[in-house]
């Protein structure tokens, strides 16, 4: 007490003002600024929701600008990759495909036309070209000659045990696939470069990759919000007038959500599909009508709570009527679940349309949605892995950023967080 | 309790009659003969068919007789694969299908609850992190992606797994990851949450004040607790490992029920999809049911309602 | 040789938060005695739990004992490792909490959870620990124990539930029950069920009890003394007969105030405190009931008060108004004289 230096002033009553009780430290702001703020903050779902625009941008307005429509084939340019691996012959280039082919190409990458061929010599297993009176030879014996030593050698063997198979399945192995000489010149590749005319390249029928799989992305994506926005109809009626009404109805309507519940619902959408049948419409139709089952147990749940509320009496007892409390009470305190749910439903439909065009039951041709892209790439890629997993990563890369966004409005949206 | 097994039971027969029942509705409901869709029958073959299955007489008989026989076990004659009845076809079928969704569930359950409980107890740090991602990734990338992803890398690149077919245990390999890939990162996270969630529980609190070891509390208080939720979704679980089958085993090559139902489908082969469809829809219901009665023993706090 | 079981010198906790250093407590100590109870009374917020978790240690992350001792029978616990700890928690120190709901857990019998600590602290047999579980039912006069024994929580009703609280935390008869607001989640005559079981327990085995809460209601009933708390420091201790008589400290006589009286002919208003509690990110630097206080100086929020004491330094309180220097205020004056509850 020594140490306090006291002067007279200090015994002087502190004003109301300098005593500041009642500071509240931050600005307060209502619930759905706080919400966004959140949002804002939540790195993740930014950089989703811009990918989901970029996803939805692209789909849309490209395919109208794009010189290449997505139905147009040009059969001659099938199955030709994103990276080419060009040769040259006296000022000329070409790119040989997968089937041992040359197809005239610019040195930068942009496919002129099919080489034509002066002679298929399938006896000796080649094609001759001419570039400019060069005498150019792709032959393909090789390895042909070599696999069917070797196939004969393996059935002899199957008899015979005492034949030893291994020098001809390394001479199999080594073997080369195919030699390409002009005149008595072996030729290697000069350059490798991207695929100018089809940038992200073609599939068997020799139709545009991108924007091939951006016309997908409109169908997968339309899919996706149309069944989404119907689900979230159907459900909001079906759940809230199932938990507003309360009693013996509700009791029944739950019921039969639950009977239906109990199988998954892909079951019922490709019972459904085999019915009415391939087409978008009928995906869209039948990802409606049954996928709504969980926002209705979701809305009613949120009803049946939101019922017993104080607020909801207080309402009552001021003499509002049911419509009122409805809409001005009961809805807005729901929408953040039912955001979130909605947001959720849409990569689940866009998966869904996925699954159903890859067993079969999806678009049909020429229509492409990524889900039959990966479905008409299945034969092939193995040799053509971009024709699968370009579709795949679409529809990973957008189911994701709805995941994430979903996610992180969940988060927004959750009152335990208010920091 | 008994009451309560019962109502599920009952509720178990409601659901299997409906899906049945909508089954017949829907098949019955495409234009046209189902039996013109496959190869010519002789006449009496024909006639015999039509007789047993009532298919010239009046719907609602139609429904009767198929009722009838789906309850003693007869699931119909295939029309595509002539002289195979449904039954045979399935029973061929389904060994495959049930060593691959036995062995996934497996591992799902250890891998996915093992990984959410160290998720959740490193928190935040890197192993939690690491494990979030792929989780994420494995619950959003699509099944037949992980399938062909898989087999690309593992039979094209590295030569490590063969691509077809169901001999050697390598041939599982594949189809036990991918059909499960969904369900794994489904149960990390759904298990990671509900850790974390009970150990912020009061009682975990008053367990630490007894002066139990830190071991003792979070294995017996908090993980007891703790996958309660996680038992409650090995129904939807099975029900997931089903619809994965048609993609994987299409994408392996694997010649169980999954890809019989996507080629009955693709055929247009009537009967035998309703005859699948009625078989998953009792499996499903009957794995429910089990799960609903382990339930009771696991929770105390359950009411019979 | 000192006859106290707790010493608690010069506590201080903060939780280290994203936001900053939280100082829960800033600099607190209290003595509780062999065999008596204390009450440790203040507002959400004032450091009262966070007092009682520090003394077992069991402060969360990302909360932490920053400085001072507590001494429990001489040793200081703050050096103690969590494995000493554990031989303490249950044992010695027993400690039951709010909501009875939810501290016990749903999953095992009531059974089982009182002969959990007994097993562990008493290394008897779970034939042994179940007889003993059986007795302590007794004790805290559960009806037809023998049965309920079996029962899970869900199935007592929220009275019985602390009374089994009570009796795990007391099955290994502890020097000291540390009881966090025991009652505030039951109602008003279960309440008082509760602070008479307590109080005959304590009588009975002879256990000090740290009875925390803000009900100065409670207090009165089972304490004799009491120490009140304020953001984070204590704002004056005595006896009940100096709290609730003598008070020193408008805090104090604040509290005593807003109780309502229940039997009164007069109609009158409930006189709160007006204000919130301080910001303990940012403490006040000087009395940290300042901006409350009616009759706050200037003094008052630029130096922290030392305690006054009473003349047999068992009464102190932190208040510049006990200062010889400062101004006689008129209103304080007539409330040192006690404040009639309610009035």
């Amino acid at each position: 007490m020594e140490n306090i230096k006291m002067s007279p002033d200090m015994w002087t009553p502190l004003e109301k003002h300098e005593k500041d009780a009642e500071k509240v430290s931050r600005q307060s702001l209502t619930f759905w600024q706080d919400v966004k703020r959140r949002l804002k903050e939540n790195k993740v779902a930014m950089v989703s929701l811009v990918a989901i625009v970029i996803v939805i941008l692209a789909c849309v307005f490209v395919p109208m600008f794009y010189p290449i429509t997505f139905e147009s084939q040009i059969l001659d340019f099938a199955n030709i990759g994103i990276m080419m691996d060009i040769y040259e012959v006296d000022g000329s280039y070409f790119y040989m495909n997968g089937e041992y082919y040359l197809i005239d190409v610019t040195s930068d990458g942009t496919l002129l036309k099919k080489h034509p061929l002066v002679k298929d010599d399938t006896a000796n297993k080649r094609y001759i070209y001419d570039f400019n009176g060069q005498e150019v030879i792709v032959d393909y014996s090789p390895y042909f000659n070599a696999k069917v030593e070797y196939m004969n050698l393996e059935k002899k063997a199957k008899k015979d045990p005492s034949i030893d198979l291994t020098e001809a399945k390394f001479n199999l192995d080594n073997a080369k696939k195919v030699e390409i000489k002009a005149g008595d010149e072996i030729l290697n590749p000069v350059d490798r470069v991207h695929n100018k005319t089809y940038i992200l390249g073609t599939d068997n029928l020799g139709r545009d990759m991108f924007i091939r799989i951006l016309h997908g992305g409109r169908i997968s994506l339309i899919v996706g919000f149309v069944a989404a926005f119907v689900n979230l109809i159907i459900g909001v009626l079906y759940g809230g007038i199932a938990g507003y009404v309360g009693g013996k109805a509700d009791n029944i309507m739950m019921r039969v959500v639950d009977v239906i519940s109990a199988i998954p619902t892909l079951l019922y959408v490709i019972l459904l599909m085999v019915v009415m049948g391939n087409g978008m419409m009928p995906i869209i139709i039948a990802l409606s009508i049954t996928y709504w089952l969980s926002m209705a147990r979701l809305v009613r749940g949120q009803v049946l709570g939101l019922k017993e509320q104080e607020f909801v009496l207080a309402a009552q007892s001021l003499g509002a009527s049911t419509k009122r409390i409805m809409l001005r009470h009961l809805v807005p305190n729901m929408m953040g679940p039912i955001m979130v749910s909605a947001t959720m439903q849409i990569p689940s439909a866009i998966f869904t349309e996925a699954f159903l065009s890859f067993v079969g039951l999806g678009v049909s041709a020429p229509q492409a949605s990524w889900g039959s892209l990966c479905n008409d790439a299945l034969l092939t890629y193995m040799t053509y892995p971009y024709q699968l997993f370009l579709p795949a990563l679409a529809i990973s890369i957008t189911i994701l950023a709805f995941n994430l966004f979903s996610d992180g409005l969940r988060d927004a949206l959750d009152p335990k967080q208010r920091k | 309790m008994a009451k309560y097994i019962v109502k599920r039971i009952i509720s178990a027969i409601i659901t299997i009659w409906f899906i049945m029942t909508l089954t017949f509705i829907l098949m019955n409901s495409i234009p046209g003969d189902p039996m013109s869709m496959g190869k010519a029958l002789q006449p009496e073959v024909e006639a015999a068919v039509k007789a047993k299955y009532g298919l010239d007489k009046p719907l609602i008989e139609q429904y009767l007789t198929y009722l009838k026989n789906y309850t003693h076990g007869d699931f119909g004659v295939s029309f595509q694969k002539i002289g195979l009845t449904t039954n045979r076809i399935i029973a061929d079928g389904f060994p495959y299908s049930l060593k691959i969704g036995g062995w996934s569930s497996l591992f799902i359950i250890v891998a996915g609850i093992g990984s959410g409980i160290i998720s959740a107890l490193k928190q935040n740090k890197i192993p939690d992190r690491v494990m979030m991602i792929v989780s994420t990734l494995g619950a959003t990338v699509p099944s037949f992606v992980f399938a062909t992803l898989f087999l690309y890398v593992f039979n094209r690149k590295l030569g490590w797994v063969p691509s077809f077919g169901a001999g050697t245990w390598k041939h599982y390999i594949g189809p036990v990851l991918c059909i499960g890939m969904f369900s794994l990162a489904y149960v990390t996270r759904l298990t990671r949450t509900s850790v974390l969630d009970v150990l912020q529980q009061d009682y975990i609190r008053t367990a630490r004040a007894k002066g139990l070891s830190e071991g003792v509390v979070i294995i017996k208080h908090a993980l007891r607790n703790a996958l309660i939720p996680v038992v409650t979704y090995l129904g939807p679980m099975i029900a997931s490992l089903i619809t994965g089958s048609f993609v994987v085993e299409k994408v392996f090559g694997i010649a169980g029920i999954g890809s019989l139902f996507t080629t009955s489908i693709t055929n247009r082969d009537y009967t035998l999809i309703m005859g699948i469809t009625v078989f998953f829809g009792i499996f499903i219901v009957i794995a429910t049911l089990i799960v609903d009665v382990l339930y009771v023993f696991i929770d105390p706090r359950i009411k019979y309602d | 040789m000192s006859d106290k079981l707790l010493e608690v010198k010069d506590l201080r906790t903060s939780f280290f938060t994203h936001l900053g250093e939280v100082k829960a407590i800033r600099g607190i100590s209290f003595d509780v005695e062999k065999g008596e109870s204390i009450g440790i009374v203040g507002e959400s917020g004032s450091g009262k739990s966070v007092t009682s978790l520090s003394i077992m240690k069991l402060l969360l992350y990302p909360g932490k004992i920053v400085g001072g001792e507590i001494l429990f029978n001489g040793e200081d616990l703050v050096n103690k490792t969590n494995k000493d700890m554990m031989a303490i928690r249950g044992n010695e120190i027993a400690m039951i909490f709010q909501d009875p709901m939810t501290s016990l857990n749903p999953v095992y019998t009531i059974g089982d959870q009182i002969a959990e600590a007994i097993m562990k602290h008493q290394k008897l047999s779970r034939k042994e620990a179940h007889e003993r579980s059986l007795e302590m039912l007794k004790l805290v006069n559960i009806p037809d124990p023998e049965k309920r024994i079996h029962n899970f929580p869900h199935e007592f009703s929220g009275g019985m539930r602390q009374r089994a609280m009570i009796a795990i935390a007391l099955s290994c008869q502890p020097q000291l029950l540390i009881a966090d607001e025991p009652t505030t989640a039951l109602d008003v005559t279960i309440q008082a069920q509760i602070l008479d079981l307590m109080k005959s327990l304590n009588a009975k085995l002879d256990t000090s009890t740290m009875l925390i809460t803000h009900d100065l209601g409670v207090v009165a009933d089972v304490c004799s003394r009491v120490v009140v708390m304020y953001g984070g420091l204590i704002m004056e201790k005595g006896s009940i007969r100096d709290i609730y008589y003598e008070p020193r400290h408008p805090y104090t006589m604040g509290l005593l105030k807003s109780i309502p009286k229940v039997a009164s002919d007069e109609k009158q208003r409930l006189i709160p405190i007006p204000g919130t509690p301080p910001d303990l990110l940012n403490p006040p630097t000087g009395c940290p009931f300042y901006a409350r206080c009616e009759y706050a100086m200037r003094i008052c929020n630029t130096q922290q008060p030392p305690y006054f004491k009473s003349e047999d330094g068992k009464h102190e309180s932190m208040c510049w108004l006990l200062h010889p220097d400062a101004p006689k205020n008129e209103k304080y004056e007539l409330l040192k004289g006690g404040v009639k509850i309610g009035k």
